[in-house]
């Protein structure tokens, strides 16, 4: 083995030997400030935005898509979503079972916007 | 006939790979890329996929690449009203001349220098 360069297992990444690197719980504020809550909801209004830019597409050209019509049936617009989910997220270790969203592994780049049942 | 036009603004890294996998069936391979796409429910599926990654709108054209890069260009300044050698017709290469295309440009001054 050469000093320095990578080994042959090394070179396998598989999830045991590298898990994909989650920012430990503790280095994140309890409290999403205010600047990313505004941002949380510029992408909530974005997302909206694209899928009403699919589904006008489609009915122009006379057609659906299923996906389209499942994500309006289930999914509020971020006007229709109330503040307590727009930044929290239900969980089901937490104390009062919510925390931030920003707690939420690559919580800019995923879509969460109902709870669970009952919850 | 309209199109999707898709440009990649948010990286894919560190996402599912089913997630990666529409991306690159997508041709969206880098970020701030853009392509287009039929307007058809097997896109509209696959666009939902990814609607947190992509910046999305309707276009009547479906441009090149090379299109998009000459959009971009600023303007040269001048425009060429009549050229002794070259004309419309007679480009060597059959390409049409646009006066903002800076290729076409130089294609033509290269002809007629000569």
């Amino acid at each position: 083995m050469v000093r320095g360069q990578p080994t042959q297992l090394e070179h396998q990444a598989s999830p045991l030997t590298h898990p994909p690197y989650v920012e430990p719980d503790r280095k994140r504020p309890w409290r999403i400030s205010k600047p990313q809550k505004y941002r949380q909801r510029q992408r909530l209004q974005r997302i909206d935005r694209i899928v009403d830019t699919i589904e006008s597409a489609l009915a122009k050209r006379g057609m659906t898509s299923q996906a389209v019509e499942i994500w309006k049936a289930e999914m509020p617009t971020e006007t229709e979503m109330p503040p307590r989910d727009k930044y929290t997220i239900f969980d089901k270790k937490h104390k009062g079972y919510r925390k931030g969203i920003h707690k939420l592994p690559k919580w800019t780049r995923v879509s969460q916007r109902i709870n669970p049942i009952g919850f | 006939m309209p199109f999707f036009k898709v440009t990649l603004i948010r990286s894919g890294i560190g996402l599912s790979h089913k997630k990666l996998g529409v991306l690159k069936a997508l041709g969206l391979r880098k970020r701030m890329r853009t392509v287009f796409h039929d307007v058809n429910p097997a896109i509209a599926g696959q666009l939902m996929k990814v609607k947190e990654l992509i910046a999305l709108s309707t276009s009547d054209k479906k441009l090149t690449r090379r299109q998009m890069h000459e959009k971009r260009q600023p303007p040269t300044g001048f425009e060429v009203e009549k050229s002794r050698l070259v004309t419309k017709e007679e480009t060597p290469t059959g390409a049409v001349l646009d006066r903002t295309s800076r290729r076409s440009m130089n294609l033509c001054f290269g002809v007629d220098m000569i």
